[in-house]
């Protein structure tokens, strides 16, 4: 299988007031094609910084980063949302969806600024990507009056409507019960499954580490295993 | 005591720390603070100079003393009978003699009006004969020399002599040497004489005398002035009382002006002075010029400017207010969680809410302080650029000026910083009444 | 594109409160702004038509050269001859802008009632003039007040009485005779008009007092006096005028007018100037308030525009701020930094123009309900008092609109632009 990302000697700063810290030392990490990968670390280890990287809404200090082969550090911002559209799907643990749309208009969000996706077609994807989730009957409702499962599951439909080549989730399951959580999981892995969508997340549950099929540990900023 | 001074310490800490949210505030109340005393500075400017004006260049003093039916029908109709008699100087004159303590000075007027022959037409003259040292001392420091051109009446040499305005100058064929820029502000002119020429040596003023006769005398133009209005510009006239008496053929007076040493005693003394000559069967009155037709124009002017004042009082209130109020409805909810967290360690409504004051209190006063300092600034540029314009009949153009008043400074720190408060309470006043589990649990 | 506009909306409902504070604060200035034009639009209109009928000035005056300035001093060199009337009425006939025209004299003199002489300045234009001058409907529109009571059919403007004569109240009171004149006894009506004519001499002529008329200035109300042309040239012995009044069929045609008449004068070597009616020496009041009422009116503007755009800026700011983390979540799904900008713009081009319409209705419902109120007010200058009318006219609170909401469009744009360029990962964490 193909690498579908690769870091290679990538460092992250941030400064917090007058000391500067090293998120990422030099890390090298690769995503295979298919691939269902946790992410493991402590808080402070670098996992969401890394994923953060991975889904190009951050730029590294040094190194270089690839999607499907091409360098993205060097992708202008335009560039790079357009990829961030067309290739990557993003999960967020407070589900981050938009207040004042329906659960159908979130999920057609990413395919509104696609010229080449038709309005029929657009249609199309949003309704299949509904059923994958179960949630046609909740088309109409707003956010606000979905459960967090529901929502998270909204955040997933959206993530995969525009048919991405990766799945980035980070805590997808933190703010779920645990039935809940077990519920987005089987989802995930199913849609893993059926769809071959790579999917990278990070995470605390062990219910979800213990269904995936690597597990990265990260710690200080490198990769440990 | 200390517990003032630690929510004041919170307060400073939380404005310096939400400075965007500040700033936002900041600016919106120095923006009104800046509408409000630089509007208001003009509508000063503009009122000090039309009593400057009245009180000053024409002479009116404080009050006018004059018969009580001079300004009614009969008393336009037939003038002369209505006029103040020599028992009603004298009477007059006694009574200001025996309050001259309040008396600053004083000036007898009368009207003169007929038709000025120049050398080859003649036009429409209106005007007044006074006490020429008592109407330059009324008149003050400031207009003391009211003449544009050549000198006043007090100061020409003796004889049969008249002052002019412009536009009526200008159609009897006098012309300045060096034309000047006129701009009439709160205080007069150059006090130095600057020449012009006359097509004819002298100038024929004709009336009709006080018996009906028709008269005629010779003036010689002394001086040129500024009548203020364009229409009376056009006519008016000066001379000396005792040449205007002559004119008219009569030891009457029309009316006399008196300029009090303290304004708080204005109101005793015309009381005083209206029981006394009702007392002595005189049918004269004294009166504020400002309750005369002759201070119609200044009523009327002012009470139009009060209204423009007005308006944009209330709609700089409604968009600072409605501005301040955004903002600090968004400060209060961002800290909602915060609030909870003090309502839980034991802080009652009061005490969160002298909190919010202190920070209210804090932008406002540095709106205002930044506002007062780019209003004083403003204000100084604009009185030197000195930008003339012409309102209304005015003859000649005024400067645009703003006053600086310290009193309106004081005002409106007081009304904008009461603003930020009450805007404040009103955005904390949901929050306070939130439950303390809701509060803590907001995001 | 529906999709934005929906989503502007939806954001602005959700934020009820700011958005309500927002848009009071717009609507609340421009409906200000709107009832301060119509004030001053009102005002114009007045003092115009005061300053072409009520006055006689037309809405062109033709005077000899520096005639303006110096007809009074030198009235036999500054006066236009009768052989010049007739090529400047020759001229008029032949535009079809003309409504009416008329040569007009200007003079003083003493009016007389036998007993006693008060001065005056007469003005005469010819009673066919007077006639559509007074009831012209722009007369009757905006300044109703000072439309004469006589009848419009009255036979003095056939001319049926060519010495009767039109004073001013206060005129009246001086000289001893009440209002109304027409009931006067016929030897009270008899007054005298006494003054030098054109060469110098002294002449006198009798006349009827028959009307009152208002000048509409409190300044000139105790001189005013309205002869006949006719009589007036009888006074003062002469064929000529002082000027001719020009009334076109609009303010508009005053420019062309104008140029077609410069042309003709210069064509036959006439030594003519011509003035429009806002020339501040024909008509001082009205050039001398519109500058202060427009001055007024600049300064409003400036405060509200600044201040909408203060509020605008503040709304969008705060709205921005909050919705750091669906900011980022767009960015990071795709949405480019212009276009993100763009969903918050619209939000404030929707407010914007919402209560743009709001402050249109409320501008309607507050000038009909003080123009019903019929309140009476005392302007600085003009005599008597005047209904207090809001005239805000609709093409003009959309020429006032249409600046405010620019600026809002700016002031939108440019605070989106630069707040959403933040880095992703800082909005997410918002």
């Amino acid at each position: 299988m193909s690498n579908i990302v690769s870091l290679k000697n990538v460092v992250k700063t941030y400064q917090l007031g007058e000391t500067t810290v090293e998120a990422l030392r030099g890390l090298n990490f690769e995503i295979k094609k298919g691939e269902f990968t946790a992410l493991i670390g402590q808080s402070g280890s670098g996992k969401s910084t890394l994923l953060n990287l991975v889904g190009c809404i951050d730029h590294p200090n040094k190194g270089e980063v690839y999607f499907e082969n091409q360098n993205i550090t060097e992708l202008s911002e335009s560039k790079r949302s357009e990829l961030r559209n067309h290739k990557i799907g993003f999960i967020f643990q407070s589900f981050n969806l938009i207040p004042v749309l329906t659960v159908y208009e979130n999920i057609e969000l990413p395919l509104i600024i696609r010229a080449d996706v038709s309005a029929k077609e657009r249609e199309q994807r949003v309704l299949s990507a509904l059923q994958d989730v179960g949630l046609e009957k909740f088309r109409d409702y707003p956010p606000d009056k979905l459960s967090g499962g529901q929502r998270q599951r909204v955040a997933i439909a959206r993530a995969l409507v525009t048919h991405p080549s990766l799945i980035l989730a980070d805590e997808p399951t933190a703010n779920l019960d645990s039935a809940t959580a077990h519920m987005i999981i089987d989802l995930l892995t199913e849609l893993n499954q059926k769809r071959k969508t790579t999917f990278l997340f990070c995470s605390h549950d062990e219910k979800l580490i213990g269904r995936v099929g690597r597990v990265v540990r990260i710690q200080d900023g490198v990769i440990v295993s | 005591m200390i517990l003032l001074r630690s929510f004041f310490l919170i307060a400073l800490k939380n404005v310096k720390r939400h400075w965007r949210h500040s700033l936002a505030a900041v600016i919106s109340i120095s923006a009104g603070f800046i509408a409000l005393v630089v509007f208001q500075g003009y509508m000063e400017n503009v009122r000090t100079m039309y009593l400057e004006t009245f009180r000053s260049r024409f002479m009116y003093g404080d009050v006018m003393i004059e018969n009580e039916k001079a300004t009614a029908a009969e008393g336009k109709s037939d003038p002369w009978a209505y006029s103040l008699t020599l028992d009603d100087q004298k009477a007059i004159k006694n009574f200001l003699q025996t309050h001259q303590s309040q008396v600053e000075s004083k000036a007898r007027f009368l009207q003169v009006s007929g038709l000025l022959r120049g050398a080859s037409s003649s036009m429409i003259y209106r005007g007044v004969g006074y006490d020429l040292q008592g109407g330059a001392d009324i008149r003050g420091k400031g207009w003391a020399w009211n003449t544009i051109y050549g000198v006043p009446l007090q100061k020409a040499a003796d004889g049969d002599n008249i002052v002019i305005g412009q536009t009526l100058s200008e159609l009897v064929g006098c012309e300045p040497e060096k034309p000047i820029k006129v701009l009439n502000g709160i205080e007069g002119y150059k006090p130095e004489e600057r020449s012009f020429s006359c097509t004819a040596p002298s100038l024929q003023l004709s009336s009709v005398t006080a018996g009906g006769q028709l008269n005629a005398m010779d003036f010689n133009v002394v001086g040129i002035i500024d009548g203020a209005y364009r229409d009376v510009d056009s006519k008016i006239v000066m001379m000396s009382l005792d040449r205007a008496q002559q004119l008219m053929g009569t030891p009457l007076i029309s009316f006399e002006t008196v300029k009090i040493r303290e304004p708080s005693e204005i109101s005793s003394l015309i009381e005083q002075f209206n029981q006394t000559m009702k007392e002595q069967k005189h049918p004269v009155h004294m009166l504020r010029w400002e309750d005369h037709p002759v201070g119609d124009m200044y009523v009327r002017t002012m009470n139009l400017l009060s209204t423009f004042r007005n308006f944009v009082v209330i709609i700089i209130v409604a968009i600072a207010g409605l501005s301040i109020f955004n903002t600090m409805v968004k400060v209060v909810k961002e800290r909602t969680r915060e609030i909870g967290t003090l309502q839980s360690l034991g802080f009652q409504s009061w005490a969160i809410q002298m909190i919010f004051f202190f920070e209210a209190l804090l932008l406002a006063v540095a709106g205002c302080l930044i506002g007062a300092v780019l209003s004083i600034i403003m204000s100084l540029v604009i009185n030197v650029i000195s930008i003339p314009y012409k309102a209304g009949v005015l003859s000649a153009p005024v400067p645009f000026e703003v006053s600086i008043v310290p009193a309106l400074y004081g005002i409106s720190i007081l009304f904008l910083g009461g603003l930020s408060i009450l805007t404040t309470w009103l955005a904390a006043r949901s929050s306070m009444n939130q439950r303390i589990t809701d509060n803590l649990t907001h995001s | 594109m529906m999709f934005y506009w929906k989503l502007a909306w939806r954001n602005l409902v959700r934020n009820r409160r700011r958005s309500l504070a927002t848009a009071s604060a717009i609507i609340a200035g421009y409906a200000g702004l709107n009832l301060l034009g119509g004030y001053i639009l009102r005002v114009e209109r007045h003092l115009r038509v005061n300053a072409i009928y009520v006055n006689r000035a037309g809405h062109l005056s033709i005077y000899k050269k520096d005639g303006l300035d110096r007809f009074l001093l030198k009235p036999k060199k500054y006066l236009i001859t009768s052989d010049e009337l007739k090529i400047i009425n020759e001229t008029l006939h032949d535009l079809p802008q003309v409504e009416f025209s008329t040569p007009s004299l200007m003079g003083v003199g003493l009016l007389g009632n036998g007993d006693k002489s008060v001065p005056f300045i007469a003005t005469g234009i010819e009673p066919q003039a007077e006639q559509k001058a007074e009831n012209h409907p722009e007369l009757k529109k905006w300044a109703k007040e000072l439309v004469s009571t006589r009848d419009k059919d009255d036979p003095y403007f056939t001319q049926v009485n060519p010495d009767a004569i039109s004073i001013t109240k206060d005129l009246g009171v001086l000289i001893g005779r009440n209002t109304p004149f027409q009931n006067l006894s016929a030897a009270q009506k008899d007054l005298q008009l006494a003054g030098l004519t054109y060469d110098g001499d002294l002449n006198a002529v009798n006349a009827t007092l028959q009307f009152q008329h208002s000048t509409g200035f409190a300044l000139t109300e105790d001189t005013s006096l309205r002869a006949p042309y006719s009589l007036l040239k009888s006074l003062y012995q002469t064929e000529g005028a002082t000027s001719v009044a020009v009334f076109l069929d609009s303010t508009s045609s005053i420019k062309k007018t104008t140029q077609q008449l410069e042309q003709v004068f210069k064509d036959h070597h006439l030594n003519l100037e011509i003035y429009p009616f806002n020339n501040d020496k024909i008509s001082l009041f009205y050039v001398g308030t519109m500058g202060f009422l427009y001055m007024m009116a600049g300064f409003f503007i400036f405060l509200i525009f600044t201040a909408a755009a203060l509020s605008i800026v503040n709304s969008m700011t705060i709205g921005i701020l909050e919705r750091g983390r669906e900011i980022g979540t767009l960015r990071a799904i795709g949405f480019q930094e212009n276009d993100v900008a763009w969903i918050f713009t619209r939000e404030g081009m929707l407010l914007t123009l919402t209560s743009l319409g709001i402050g249109l209705v409320l501008t309607q419902i507050v000038a009909a309900l003080v123009n019903a109120s019929n309140i009476r007010f005392r302007p600085p200058g003009i005599a008597g008092d005047m209904q207090f009318i809001l005239t805000p006219d609709v093409w003009m609170c959309v020429m006032i609109a249409i600046p405010l909401f620019l600026i809002s469009l700016a002031s939108c744009y440019f605070v989106s632009q630069r707040l959403v360029k933040k880095p992703i990962v800082d909005l997410l964490v918002n």
